[in-house]
């Protein structure tokens, strides 16, 4: 009794079989099988109905047009000719081989040396250069409307100094020596009607 | 290195004269295949014109890994499905717009009762769908072999037997519906 696996094996051949492109090795296993099996006799008849539509199928084919070729050589024969315009062009005329060749590494110059100028950082509110001043820092942003002497007063009132500002946003840094007057500040400051926006800085 | 190997060496050379020899030895079964595919000539020649232009220019990368033949079809096949796809022929796993092309009824197929079983067979595989008609026309036209047929369709070798048994199948399926008993080939 042949395995399914090897019934399948044998099964899948019977079109090679029919076209008598099996080697003989396969093509006697697949003879003594199909002996012995009513099933693989069965497949066997119905793939030479097929092989008889095939060969009727063949017979009704068109043929293709003679003149294909002449299409296929003409192509091929304008492409060889742009290619070796094109060709002709640069090696008749290497002045302009260089110059492409010139702006073309003129381009990837500029271009590496403008991403390189690049700035690849972050700003936030609380940004400042300023390093060398002891104390805590509080940016604060006062009222479009606030005077100046009424700017000063208070910066006065919590003994404070202003250390950078104002930037487009209106922002100032101001520093307190006394760490320990920070929330006191930060309350005064809030408190008061000329400031819009008092937060310490980090 | 067989002969058609040689010309392709040529060709990669561009040895005009080689690549009409080559012409000469395959265009017939190329043609044929590309129209098993698109079942229109002014289609297939078109197909074939871009097919032997391709093979002029690839000539070069050929690597003698498959044979010439495998590698021309392969070539063909890929322009081929693009073109399917391009014009909406039909899709290429349905046999639906296919069957409207040959439609034969089973009340007309009666009428017909004395047609020979190669007619019948011969509708019955032209309802077939592209890629299970493709797989038995490469079998029974081109007598290619499995390892071929695998080559050409990128497909394993499992999956192209596989695609046999589902093609017979089918094809008992679609003689059914046409009214034709399965005991009418024995």
């Amino acid at each position: 009794m042949r395995s399914s696996k090897n019934f399948d094996e044998l099964r899948s051949l019977l079109p090679l079989y029919l076209k008598g492109s099996l080697p003989e090795k396969k093509s006697k296993s697949l003879e003594k099988a199909l002996s012995e099996n009513e099933e693989l006799k069965e497949d066997l008849k119905f793939w030479e109905a097929v092989k008889k539509g095939y060969q009727k199928i063949e017979s009704q084919l068109p043929e293709h047009d003679y003149r294909i070729y002449h299409r296929i050589s003409n192509n091929i024969k304008t492409q060889n000719s742009r290619n070796a315009k094109i060709w002709k062009f640069f090696s008749l005329h290497p002045k302009f081989s260089f110059a492409i060749i010139i702006i073309q590494t003129l381009i990837i110059i500029s271009s590496v040396l403008y991403f390189l100028s690049i700035e690849k950082e972050f700003k936030t509110l609380s940004v400042s250069n300023i390093q060398a001043e002891d104390g805590v820092k509080i940016n604060v942003v006062f009222h479009e409307d606030a005077k100046e002497k009424e700017i000063r007063k208070l910066i006065n009132e919590i003994n404070g100094r202003i250390i950078d500002g104002p930037n487009k946003k209106g922002l100032y840094v101001v520093s307190i020596k006394d760490k320990e007057k920070i929330n006191y500040t930060l309350d005064i400051l809030r408190k008061n009607k000329i400031v819009v926006f008092a937060e310490l800085a980090y | 290195m067989n002969n058609e190997e040689i010309l392709i060496k040529k060709i990669a050379k561009q040895d005009e004269e080689a690549f009409r020899v080559l012409y000469e030895n395959t265009s017939n079964k190329v043609f044929k295949y590309i129209y098993g595919l698109v079942n229109n000539k002014e289609t297939a020649e078109d197909i074939m014109v871009e097919t032997y232009i391709q093979v002029w220019r690839s000539a070069k990368n050929f690597k003698g890994m498959s044979k010439v033949m495998t590698w021309i079809f392969g070539i063909a096949r890929n322009i081929s499905m693009s073109e399917i796809k391009k014009q909406n022929y039909y899709n290429f796993d349905d046999n639906e717009n296919l069957n409207n092309k040959f439609t034969v009824t089973p009340q007309q197929f009666q009428l017909t009762a004395q047609v020979e079983i190669d007619e019948i067979m011969q509708i019955a595989l032209n309802k077939l769908s592209v890629k299970h008609r493709e797989v038995l026309d490469l079998i029974f036209i081109h007598e290619m072999s499995y390892e071929d047929i695998a080559e050409i369709l990128c497909i394993p070798i499992n999956t192209v037997k596989t695609r046999i048994f589902y093609a017979k199948e089918k094809l008992r399926e679609i003689l059914n519906e046409m009214g034709v008993s399965k005991d009418a080939f024995f």
